[in-house]
């Protein structure tokens, strides 16, 4: 397997709890590009999961939920965490966020101020505290 | 059918460069085919040509779009559902100096 850019998916990270929903997609998707197996299919899960809150950012409610919904999917393969990285926290905020998506598009007022961002966080002192061990 | 692209773009133009058609557009470009310039079918994100797509039958086992797309929205388009046959003899009339192998399972994704 072609050797992974961990410094890369660390500044991908670094992006989307900086709220740099795009760039977080364009770090993430070169690494995306040239890996294959479960790996890539949690990057993807990932990628999915930040361009649903770009589109969200960017008005597109019926975008962002439709990449949740996918991001989603792919994700809940994993469990609660894969490679060190929690995942349970980021699917119940787009769980929220998916909740305000609904809202927009019905048209109702929904207390966005009062959801958090998004964060991705690592398990501390994990034994796989890097995503992709050989 | 040809392939479409949804709303869900995100404008990363991954999928571009590897249209063997150069049927692939940026939001707002026109798009040129036979010497004639065309208004672009969309001013918001990426675009494909239906009269240019050829869902990469006669060039390669799936489309090419799609398979570099990390947000999937390449997508079958149900609003141009063509045969095979009709995608193949589009690829011919779009390379007509080039050789197309016949079909097969790596040329389309009809006979996988």
């Amino acid at each position: 397997m072609k050797t992974v850019d961990i410094a890369a998916f660390f500044r991908g990270v670094a992006e989307f709890n900086a709220g740099k929903y795009f760039e977080c997609h364009d770090t993430l998707e070169e690494i995306w590009m040239g890996i294959s197996g479960e790996e890539r299919r949690f990057l993807q899960g990932l990628i999915q999961v930040s361009v649903g809150f770009y589109h969200i950012g960017n008005g597109n409610p019926s975008g962002a939920l439709s990449q949740w919904g996918k991001g989603r999917e792919k994700l809940a393969g994993f469990g609660d965490e894969f490679g060190g990285v929690k995942l349970a926290p980021l699917l119940e905020a787009v769980k929220r966020w998916s909740a305000v998506a609904v809202g927009q598009l019905s048209g109702a007022r929904a207390p966005v101020e009062k959801i958090e961002s998004p964060k991705l966080d690592f398990i501390h002192n994990s034994h796989r505290r890097e995503p992709w061990q050989q | 059918m040809a392939t479409m692209i949804t709303e869900e773009c995100i404008n990363c133009g991954a999928c571009e460069p590897e249209c063997p058609n150069t049927a692939i557009y940026a939001g707002g470009v026109n798009w040129e085919m036979n010497g004639a310039s065309n208004p672009a079918l969309s001013n918001e994100f990426y675009y494909i040509v239906p009269e240019k797509c050829t869902e990469c039958v006669g060039h390669f086992d799936q489309e090419q779009c799609a398979a570099v797309c990390p947000v999937d929205c390449c997508v079958p388009d149900p609003n141009h559902v063509e045969t095979e046959e009709e995608l193949y003899a589009r690829a011919k009339a779009l390379h007509p100096g080039k050789e197309f192998a016949e079909l097969s399972a790596a040329t389309s994704h009809f006979q996988k």
